[in-house]
C-alpha cells in the first residue's frame, strides 16, 4: 500500500513535469503586449517611457535617442517594473504588488532575499516576525517550508537539532526552556523518559 | 498516528484527494508549480543493537494560479522500516484557497500550518475566508476548526477553535502594520479559553534603517501575558545588522494539557533578553554572534537563569561553500560547549563532495564530563538540475553507543516551474 503512495506521487510529478515549462529569467514574465494595451495605450504613454526609442507619429518608424547604443532600455529594468509594482501611489493600484508576480523562479526569489534574512541565524530568529506578519513571508513562501522543520520528524537527517542534542538538551531546556515549547509537548518527553522510545 | 491508511474512511479520503490533486493539476492553468520530494534511506544497528533501515519520503508540492486566485498545498510523508516491520504515514498539509473576487475574498479549506492566523504554532483542520478592502490595505479574516497535535498517537483529545483576525497596512513606503487576534478554544476535559492578541510592526526611512516589532497573547479569562515580546533590528551599515530582543513568557494549558513542557522546568514566568550581530565582510563571508539570557520561576520564590552564546560563520564562493557554528549553554542543569562545521566542495558542476563534524562537550549536574561525537562524508551527484543524489556515512561516538557507523542515501526531486 505504501509503495502505491509512492507510484501515485511518482505519476504526479511526471505528470506535471509534461506540463511545465522552464523559466528562470524575471524579464520571461513580462507580457509587452498586455502593457501596451492596458498601460501604455491607458495612460497615454509613448515607448520612450521604457525606451531608448521613440516612434515617429508621422512616418511610425523607430527614433533611436542617445542611449540605445548602449540599452534598449532608458532604466534598469529593476527600476522600470518597481515604479509600478512597487508603488503606493493610487494611479498604480491595479499594478500587482506581489514579488512572485515575477519572480517565479528559486533563483529569482534568492536575489530579492529580504536584508533580515541575510543573518546566519535567521532560522532561530524569524518566529517573532512570522507571527506578527506571517502573510508576509507567504509572498515567498509556502506552509509546506515551515513544514519542513516544524512537523518532519526523521533521525536520518537532523533540521533543527544535531544528532548529539539528546545528549545535552537537558543543559538547553534549562537555560531557554521557552523554546521546547514551539514543537514539543509534553508527551515527546515521556515517550522517552518512560523507556517507550 | 495522524491519519491510518488502515481506516477504511481515511483511506478512501486519501485516494479522493490525490485524485483530485492529479486531475486538477492536468488542466492548463497558468501558473507556478513546486514540488519536492526528499527520500532518506539509512542502515545502521539500533539502540537494542539491533538492525535498522528506516526510510522516509517527505513530498510537498504548491500550486499558485496566475492571476492569484487559486492555491493549492500539501505536504506529506511516509515511513518505512522493513527490518522492523514498521510504518507511519503523517498528512502535515492539505489546504485550497480559491478567491471567487481576486485580491479581495479567498476562501480557504483543509489541513493547514498555521502560524499567523490562529494564535499559535500549530496544524489545523479548518474552514477560513479573508477579506482585504482599500487595496488590501485592511484585511479581515476568520477560521474555524480543529488543531491536531501530530506527536500524540491518540486523536480523541482534540481541540476545536473559532479565530479572528484583523489587520491594517498603511500605504506608506515604509508600512505601519497593525494587526489583532482572538481566538475561542473548547478544550475537552478543561475550560474554555479566550485569547487575544496584538501585533506591530513599523521600519523608519531614517539612518540606520530601523524597524521595530511588537507581539503580545493574553488569556482574556486568566488575564495571563502568554507571550509579549517586542524589539527592533537596526542596519548601521549595508555590512552589519543588529537584532534586538526582549521577551516574556508563560504558557498556559494547551489543548487538553493542563501542564505544557515548559511547566517541566518553569512554575511562573519568563524573561528573556537576547542580542545578535551579523557582519559581511565580503560578498562570500559573513560572520554572527548571538547572545540570549533568561530568567525564569524555577520554584515558588526560586529564581534561575540560563545563557546562551554561539559564533556562526559562513563561507561561500564559486566551488566550495563553508559554515562553522560554535555554541555554549549554561543552566543550572550544566553546560555544554560545541563547535559544529559544515563543508561542500563542487568537485564538478555534478558531482560535490561533503563533510561534517559536530563535537559536543558537556557536563550536566546528572553526570561526569562527556564528550559526544558525530562526523559524516559523502558524495552528492546531480543526474539533472532537479534530480540528485546523496550517499555517504557517519560515523558517531557518544554515551549510548561508543562506535557507531551508519550509512545514508538521500534523493531529492525538485521541480520549481511555470504550467
Amino acid at each position: 500500500m505504501k509503495s502505491f503512495w509512492a507510484l501515485v506521487a511518482c505519476i504526479a510529478v511526471g505528470v506535471l513535469s509534461a506540463y511545465a515549462e522552464e523559466r528562470v529569467d524575471v524579464t520571461a514574465r513580462f507580457d509587452h503586449d498586455f502593457h501596451l494595451d492596458k498601460v501604455i495605450a491607458v495612460r497615454g504613454l509613448q515607448c520612450d517611457y521604457c525606451h531608448n526609442f521613440k516612434v515617429d507619429p508621422k512616418t511610425k518608424t523607430a527614433v533611436f535617442l542617445p542611449g540605445m547604443s548602449t540599452s534598449a532600455l532608458n532604466r534598469p529594468v529593476k527600476a522600470i517594473c518597481h515604479e509600478c509594482h512597487q508603488s503606493a501611489e493610487a494611479k498604480n493600484k491595479a499594478a500587482p504588488k506581489e514579488c512572485y508576480t515575477c519572480h517565479r523562479s528559486q533563483e529569482s526569489l534568492r536575489d530579492i532575499k529580504p536584508r533580515n534574512h541575510q543573518n546566519i541565524g535567521w532560522a532561530q530568529g524569524h518566529s517573532t516576525n512570522a507571527r506578527i506578519d506571517g502573510d508576509s513571508c507567504m509572498n515567498c513562501h509556502t506552509t509546506s517550508q515551515c513544514v519542513k522543520c516544524h512537523q518532519r520528524r526523521n533521525d536520518v537527517e537532523f533540521k533543527n537539532h544535531s544528532r548529539n542534542f539528546r545528549f545535552y538538551h537537558s543543559v538547553v531546556a534549562r537555560a531557554q526552556p521557552q523554546k521546547c515549547d514551539t514543537c514539543h509537548s509534553k508527551s515527546f518527553c515521556i515517550d522517552c523518559h518512560s523507556g517507550k522510545k | 498516528m495522524i491519519f491510518n491508511l488502515r481506516r477504511p474512511r481515511q483511506l478512501s479520503v486519501c485516494v479522493a484527494l490525490f485524485a483530485t490533486f492529479v486531475g486538477g493539476s492536468s488542466i492548463s492553468f497558468a501558473g507556478l508549480l513546486r514540488v519536492e520530494s526528499e527520500s532518506l534511506f539509512s542502515g545502521r544497528n539500533g539502540a537494542d543493537f539491533k538492525a535498522e533501515a528506516p526510510m522516509y519520503e517527505f513530498l510537498s508540492s504548491s500550486y499558485v494560479s496566475n492571476p492569484h486566485d487559486f492555491e493549492f498545498n500539501t505536504n506529506f510523508s511516509v515511513f518505512e522500516d522493513p527490518a522492523k516491520s514498521k510504518h507511519q504515514f503523517d498528512l502535515y498539509i492539505f489546504d485550497l484557497a480559491y478567491s471567487p473576487v481576486q485580491d479581495v475574498l479567498t476562501f480557504r479549506a483543509g489541513r493547514s500550518f498555521n502560524v499567523h492566523t490562529s494564535t499559535r504554532t500549530t496544524t489545523t483542520d479548518s474552514l477560513g475566508a479573508d477579506l482585504a478592502l482599500f487595496d488590501k490595505r485592511i484585511k479581515f479574516g476568520t477560521m474555524a476548526g480543529v488543531e491536531r497535535k501530530l506527536l500524540n498517537a491518540s486523536l480523541d483529545s482534540t481541540t476545536q477553535f473559532v479565530s479572528n483576525n484583523i489587520q491594517y497596512r498603511s500605504s506608506s513606503k515604509t508600512p505601519l502594520f497593525l494587526k489583532a487576534k482572538y481566538q475561542f478554544r473548547n478544550v475537552p476535559n478543561l475550560s474554555n479559553q479566550h485569547l487575544v492578541g496584538g501585533s506591530l510592526q513599523k521600519p523608519f526611512d531614517v539612518a540606520w534603517s530601523p524597524e521595530f516589532l511588537l507581539n503580545s497573547e493574553v488569556n482574556a479569562q486568566t488575564h495571563v501575558l502568554n507571550i509579549g515580546e517586542g524589539g527592533f533590528d537596526l542596519y548601521p551599515t549595508t555590512r552589519l545588522s543588529i537584532r534586538v530582543r526582549g521577551m516574556t513568557y508563560e504558557s498556559g494549558p494547551q489543548d487538553d494539557v493542563p501542564d505544557p513542557l515548559y511547566s517541566i522546568f518553569s512554575m511562573g514566568r519568563l524573561y528573556e533578553g537576547s542580542l545578535q550581530l551579523d557582519y559581511q565582510f565580503h560578498s562570500a563571508f559573513s560572520s554572527s554572534v548571538a547572545f540570549a539570557y533568561d530568567d525564569y520561576l524555577l520554584q515558588a520564590n526560586v529564581r534561575t537563569q540560563g545563557y546562551r552564546a554561539e559564533l556562526g560563520s559562513r563561507f561561500n564562493k564559486n566551488f566550495f561553500a563553508a559554515s562553522n557554528t560554535v555554541h555554549y549553554f549554561y543552566s543550572y542543569g550544566g553546560k555544554a560547549f560545541g563547535d559544529r562545521i559544515r563543508l561542500i566542495e563542487n568537485l564538478t558542476d555534478k558531482l560535490e563532495f561533503t563533510q561534517g563534524l559536530d563535537v559536543s562537550d558537556y557536563d550536566k549536574v546528572t553526570s561526569s564530563h562527556r564528550v559526544a561525537l558525530n562526523s559524516d562524508a559523502g558524495l552528492g551527484y546531480s543526474f539533472t538540475d532537479r534530480l540528485k543524489l546523496n550517499v555517504g556515512g557517519e560515523l558517531n561516538s557518544n554515551n549510548s553507543l561508543r562506535t557507531d557507523v551508519r550509512g545514508v542515501a538521500k534523493l531529492t526531486y525538485l521541480l520549481w516551474k511555470e504550467i
